[in-house]
C-alpha cells in the first residue's frame, strides 16, 4: 500500500488581512521532499500548521494520516526546525536537547544518550558545555536542527535548515540529511535558495502567495511547463549570423547577445526549437560550440511557474 | 500529478508519562527563575517576606516570649493585620510571575513547547507549578520559620506551633492559588513580561484603592469584596481567630471564583496563541 506522508487539502491559513495558505493543496511523498518559494510564499505557515502551532482556518492537512491540529498525536513522530531562532538562552546546548527530550517523553538516561548523538551530528559536541546566549547563527541553527533529529521522528519539518551555515557546515548537514532519508525517515525542506534543494531531491513542492504551483518530480515538472517559454543559451563564434537565424523561426519569440559569443533564445516550443538547431548544426552553415537549457536550472523552472 | 510513495512505517519508542513530562516543564521555570539575577531576586524576596514575617508575628507572641502570658492562635495573626503585607506579596508575584507565559511568548520558545507532544493544559500546569513553587517560598515558608522560632524560643506549645504553622500553609496554599492564576492570566495576555508585571502589581492595588475608596464613600464593607486583597486578609483573618472585616466564605468564594474565572480564561487564552513570524 502506498500513501503521502503528508497531505494539504485546501488549506487555508489567514492573518488578518494576509493569507498565509491561501487554498494550499499537495501530497508530500516519503523520503526527502523539497519545499520551494520565495520568501512570503507560505512555507513557514505550512510547517507551523504541521507542526500543531497554527490552525488552519480552513481545509485540512494531515501528517501520516493523522490530523496536523492533534500535536500531542502528531508530535511524538515530527521534528521541526523553526526558521527563527528560538532557543533557551539561559541553557547550554546539552541542557536544551535534554529538556526537550524529556519533553518528548525520554527518561533521563535515554535523554542523555540521545544528547550526545544528536550533538554529534551536528559537530557540537565540543560546545556542548557553553551558553546558548553565546552562539553564533551558524551553531544556533545547528543546535535547532539537532533538537529536530535527537528524537528521531519519522517526519523531519526543517525550515530554512541551511540558513546562516558555512560552506563545511552545508556540506555535511546535506550528506546527513541523506543519510536519514536512507534510513526510511522522511524530510521535507523548505527553501528560497533553490540550487540547495536541487542538491538533496528531485521531489519538489513548488509554492507562491500560499498556493502550491507544482508538485512532483523536478523533471516532471519541467514536462509540465514545456509549452511555456523556454530559455535556451547557445555559444557561437557567429553571434550576428546564429541570431539572424534564429529571429527567422516562426516559434523564437526572443534573442539576446548578453556576450560576444553568445545567444540567447526564447522558444515556446523547445522540442521545434531543438529539431530545427540540429539541423542547423548538421548544414555545417553557422558553428554552434555550446547548448545550454537554462530552464534546466531549478530557479528558472520557479521564475516560469510562478509568472 | 503525484510521488508515488513507499510504506512508511511509525518508529515504536516507550515514552514517560505526561505528569512526568509536565514535571520536566516545571523544572525548566524553576531552573530559569533560580538562576542569574532571577535568584538574586528570589533570594532578597524571601528574605525581606521572611523577616518582615517574623517581624509582624514575634511582636505579637513577643509577650509570652520569656514565660509571660498564654498566647493564642490569632498572636500569629499579625501580618495579615493590614493589607501591608499582601502588596508585597503583589509586587513579588509580578516580579516572579509576569514572564511565565509573556516570557516564552517574546522570546518565541514557546514554538518548542508546541512542538513537543504536550497539551495547552500540560503546558499551563507546568507553568503554574513552577511559579507556585517559588510563591510558596515567599507565602509559607516564613510563616512556618516564624512558628519554629515562636516554638523554640518562647514560650509556645508543640500544639500551638502546629496549628498556626497549619493556618500560614492554609492561607499561603490560597495565596498561591490566586497569585498564580491571576499571574499567569496577565502574562497570557501580553508579549512583555513587564507590562504582565505592572499588569499584576496594577490590578491588584487599583481593586484595593477601589475597594477603600468606595467603601469610604459608602461606608459599607461589602464593598472590600472587590479588593482581592482584602478577601485574602478576611479569610487569612478568619483561619487565625480573629474577626475581619467581611465574611471570610464570602470572600473565599470570590477569591475562589476569581482564580477558576482566570484559569479558564488563560486556558482558552493559550489555546488559541499562534507562533507567527
Amino acid at each position: 500500500m502506498t500513501r503521502p506522508v503528508v497531505v494539504a487539502t485546501a488549506a487555508t491559513k489567514r492573518y488578518g488581512e494576509v493569507l498565509g495558505l491561501n487554498g494550499f493543496s499537495a501530497e508530500f511523498g516519503p523520503g526527502i521532499t523539497g519545499l520551494i518559494g520565495p520568501n512570503g510564499a507560505g512555507k513557514s505557515t505550512f510547517f507551523r500548521v504541521l507542526a500543531g502551532q497554527l490552525h488552519l482556518d480552513a481545509g485540512t492537512m494531515t501528517l501520516l494520516d493523522r490530523p496536523a491540529d492533534d500535536p500531542v498525536r502528531s508530535n511524538h513522530e515530527v521534528g521541526y526546525c523553526p526558521e527563527s531562532p528560538t532557543l533557551y538562552e539561559w541553557m547550554t546546548p546539552e541542557e536544551f536537547l535534554r529538556t526537550l527530550l524529556r519533553l518528548d517523553g525520554f527518561e533521563a538516561s535515554e535523554a542523555r544518550r540521545r544528547c550526545q548523538n544528536a550533538l554529534g551530528e551536528v559537530d557540537l559536541l565540543p560546545v556542548k558545555d557553553r551558553r546558548l546566549s553565546g552562539f553564533s547563527r551558524g551553531m544556533r541553527q545547528r543546535v535547532k536542527i539537532a533538537q529536530a533529529l535527537a528524537h528521531e521522528p519519522s517526519v523531519l519539518l526543517l525550515d530554512e535548515p541551511l540558513n546562516a551555515l558555512d560552506p563545511i557546515g552545508r556540506v555535511r548537514l546535506l550528506e546527513l540529511f541523506g543519510r536519514i532519508a536512507e534510513a526510511g525517515r522522511h524530510l521535507i525542506v523548505s527553501s528560497h535558495v533553490l540550487y540547495e534543494v536541487e542538491r538533496l531531491t528531485d521531489q519538489i513542492v513548488m509554492m507562491t502567495n500560499g498556493r502550491a504551483i507544482a508538485q512532483g518530480d523536478l523533471h516532471q515538472i519541467r514536462d509540465l511547463i514545456d509549452s511555456r517559454p523556454h530559455t535556451v543559451e547557445l555559444t557561437t563564434p557567429q553571434p550576428r549570423e546564429l541570431g539572424r537565424t534564429l529571429a527567422g523561426w516562426e516559434h523564437v519569440t526572443d534573442v539576446a547577445f548578453p556576450r560576444p559569443d553568445t545567444v540567447v533564445a526564447q522558444t515556446r516550443t523547445p522540442d521545434e526549437f531543438y529539431r530545427s538547431l540540429g539541423e542547423l548544426a548538421r548544414s555545417g552553415t553557422i558553428a554552434v560550440q555550446g547548448v545550454r537549457g537554462v530552464d534546466d536550472n531549478l530557479e528558472a523552472v520557479f521564475r516560469l511557474l510562478a509568472g | 500529478m503525484t510521488i508515488s510513495a513507499p510504506r512508511y512505517e511509525l518508529v515504536g519508542t516507550s515514552r514517560e508519562s505526561r505528569s512526568r513530562r509536565v514535571w520536566v516543564i516545571t523544572t525548566e521555570g524553576l531552573r530559569r527563575r533560580l538562576t542569574g539575577l532571577n535568584l538574586v531576586l528570589i533570594v532578597l524576596g524571601a528574605l525581606i517576606v521572611g523577616v518582615e514575617v517574623v517581624l509582624f508575628t514575634t511582636p505579637g507572641i513577643a509577650g509570652f516570649l520569656n514565660g509571660g502570658g498564654s498566647p493564642q492562635l490569632s498572636n500569629f495573626a499579625t501580618p495579615y493585620n493590614s493589607v501591608n503585607y499582601l502588596i508585597l506579596a503583589t509586587l513579588l508575584t509580578a516580579s516572579i510571575g509576569a514572564g511565565a507565559i509573556a516570557g516564552d511568548v517574546a522570546t518565541r520558545s514557546i514554538a518548542l513547547y508546541l512542538s513537543r507532544p504536550i497539551t495547552t493544559l500540560d503546558y499551563l500546569v507546568g507553568k503554574g507549578a513552577a511559579v507556585g513553587l517559588v510563591l510558596v517560598l515567599f507565602f509559607l515558608v516564613p510563616g512556618v520559620a516564624a512558628c519554629l522560632f515562636a516554638y523554640f524560643v518562647g514560650n509556645v506549645s508543640g500544639g500551638l506551633a502546629l496549628t498556626a504553622m497549619g493556618a500560614f500553609v492554609l492561607v499561603g496554599l490560597v495565596m498561591v492559588v490566586l497569585f498564580t492564576t491571576l499571574a499567569l492570566f496577565l502574562s497570557s495576555l501580553t508579549r512583555r513580561p513587564i507590562f504582565a508585571g505592572a499588569a499584576i502589581f496594577g490590578v491588584l492595588v487599583s481593586a484595593e484603592v477601589l475597594a477603600a475608596l468606595v467603601r469610604s464613600v459608602t461606608q459599607s464593607v461589602q464593598a472590600l469584596y472587590v479588593s482581592p486583597l482584602e478577601d485574602l486578609l478576611a479569610v487569612a483573618q478568619s483561619v487565625f481567630g480573629v474577626t475581619p472585616a467581611i465574611d471570610p466564605l464570602g470572600a473565599l468564594g470570590v477569591v475562589f471564583g476569581i482564580s477558576a474565572v482566570t484559569a479558564l480564561v488563560t486556558y482558552l487564552r493559550v489555546l488559541e496563541v499562534e507562533v507567527v513570524g
